[in-house]
């Protein structure tokens, strides 16, 4: 049976029955009119409007910036500290924001730092994607 | 008879303000005394209005004829705008082409808030921001301040100088939240909210309200008023491809813009002036970064140069170019739908030289910038008349 996710549009419908920490992608889109990629993906471009686009798939970037939420927040059902990176997917010219589990701190994450998307299990039961330290996947989910 | 375009030229005839904190009244209370005040200001009635505009994020519909019946019932049009932290200034700029179009003579600006303790919450994001943790506004303004330090060479200890400054300004404004000095150590000692972001280094989102009576120069003319101030420009940018703020969950890598940059070049436009011909600015330091982040966005240095020109205290009162004179919003805290008005009433105060130990010699010509979410940033620019 596949997971309840977040926001299952986020994810490609291929990859949304894996266990938590198994690599995934993100469902990003290319527009066709001015190239330009968004996240999430909608039917029109969210840089210039048109109608229209080609899937793109974002997996492995690198980090911007990173910081941390020590307190928690409304509606979040994660659970605090917890560490938050700008993640660059350079074939996409995307950046995308998400959480890194993995990641004792921002320090833990310098700028250039390899992330990989992945699936996490949420305190509430539910799916959603997350950035792992490329190294932390050496062993049999690559 | 038909007023010229000369005469509509627009001016502000009356400032007003409720000071911003936390108080036991009602929003429609605080936005009665903003706007008493202004009117007063101005040598105005409300029966001399012609139109209001309330700017507001947290009340619910029709909001801007509940906050305004207290003023009077005079039948002329009451309503609201809305855009997050630059709503204030949203009204402000349809105040001034109402005026510019010879539709109003004389309009209300109104911006009130009582915004909920601790993080802006509906801010834009989407449940499943929020739910998994990155729907939280400070995150963005860490990240922005993360790219900052990297990008000019500053440290904690230069966002721990603007909190400094800008206490130390709020502690000379009797309207502002928080009152006292502080010092860098107290900063970097205070609460980490998301690093490098401590709590002394993030405004709070608090009550208030501040109000503007703009006129037409021939309503000034007519009536008057014996310390009108010239709206140069107000202008008001939202959305390139090359932005990044609240909610966006991600960004285009390679395009840097900003929505102030769009904002303050049309501006200057507007205006036919310059950075060099400002005497002060009041800017959005929602954290300490976002205030040197405008630096460079306002014009008052070249990108990179942020940390320098702080570091040089140019931006302090009695230096080259005074930034946040009022104690900005760290010091008087965040009222959203007020602050942009807010800035307002403080440039006002400084052009006529009433601002007190706080005023900044001299000063003839003032820009005041909003930033909000939805990537909406709105520059004011105004000068004595």
């Amino acid at each position: 049976m596949t997971a309840a996710w977040v926001a299952a549009e986020l994810i490609p419908a291929a990859d949304r029955d894996v266990p938590p920490g198994a690599p995934i992608r993100l469902a990003a889109a290319r527009c066709s009119a001015c190239g330009r990629c968004s996240f999430p993906a909608t039917g029109t471009c969210t840089w210039c409007g048109t109608p229209g686009s080609d899937p793109v798939l974002l997996a492995e970037g690198t980090a911007v910036a990173a910081t941390a939420v020590l307190h928690r927040t409304p509606g979040a059902v994660v659970a605090v500290p917890y560490v938050v990176a700008l993640a660059r997917f350079g074939r996409a010219g995307l950046d995308v924001l998400g959480r890194v589990p993995g990641a004792a701190g921002p320090a833990a994450v310098p700028a250039g730092t390899p992330l990989r998307v992945v699936a996490e299990s949420l305190p509430d039961g539910r799916m959603h994607y997350a950035f792992a330290l490329r190294e932390e996947l050496t062993h049999g989910s690559s | 008879m038909t007023a010229t375009a000369a005469d509509r030229s627009v001016l502000i005839a009356g400032v007003g303000l409720h000071p911003f904190g936390r108080f036991p009244q009602t929003v429609e209370e605080l936005a009665r005394v903003a706007a008493a005040d202004a009117l007063a200001d101005a040598g105005v009635g409300y029966g001399d209005v012609e139109l209001t505009i309330v700017a507001n994020v947290g009340e619910g519909m029709a909001k801007a004829q509940r906050l305004a019946a207290r003023l009077g019932a005079t039948g002329h049009p009451v309503f609201s705008v809305e855009s997050a932290c630059a709503s204030s200034a949203a009204a402000l700029l349809a105040a001034r082409d109402a005026i510019e179009s010879g539709r109003a003579g004389v309009v209300l600006c109104l911006g009130v808030e009582k915004a909920p303790r601790g993080f802006i919450a509906g801010a834009g994001f989407e449940p499943w921001q929020e739910a998994s943790g990155v729907g939280v506004t400070p995150i963005y303004f860490a990240l922005q301040a993360q790219e900052l330090l990297a990008a000019t060479g500053g440290t904690v200890q230069d966002l721990a100088a603007v909190s400094v400054k800008n206490h130390g300004n709020g502690a000379l404004n009797p309207n502002a939240m928080y009152r006292s000095p502080v010092t860098a150590e107290q900063v970097l000692q205070s609460k980490m909210v998301c690093p490098p972001l401590n709590l002394l280094m993030l405004c709070t989102p608090n009550e208030g309200a501040a109000a503007v009576v703009l006129m037409s120069a021939e309503q000034v003319r007519r009536r008057g008023v014996t310390w009108p101030v010239a709206v140069r420009a107000v202008t008001l940018a939202t959305r390139s491809p090359g932005d990044w703020f609240v909610p966006a969950p991600s960004r285009l890598s390679e395009v840097r813009s900003s929505p102030t940059l769009t904002a303050a070049a049309a501006a200057y436009q507007e205006a036919g002036l310059g950075p060099g011909d400002l005497d002060l600015v009041e800017c959005q330091d929602t954290d300490a970064a976002s205030e040197l982040i405008a630096y460079a966005d306002l014009g008052l240095c070249a990108p990179g140069d942020e940390v320098k020109l702080l570091r040089g205290g140019d931006t302090q009162i009695g230096g080259r170019i005074p930034v946040n004179p009022s104690g900005g919003l760290l010091s008087k805290g965040e009222p959203l739908g007020a602050s942009g008005l807010g800035q307002v009433h403080e440039l006002v105060m400084q052009l006529r030289g009433r601002a007190g130990p706080r005023q900044v010699r001299g000063a003839r010509t003032g820009l005041a910038q909003v930033m909000g979410a939805g990537h909406v940033s709105a520059v004011t620019i105004l000068a004595a008349a």
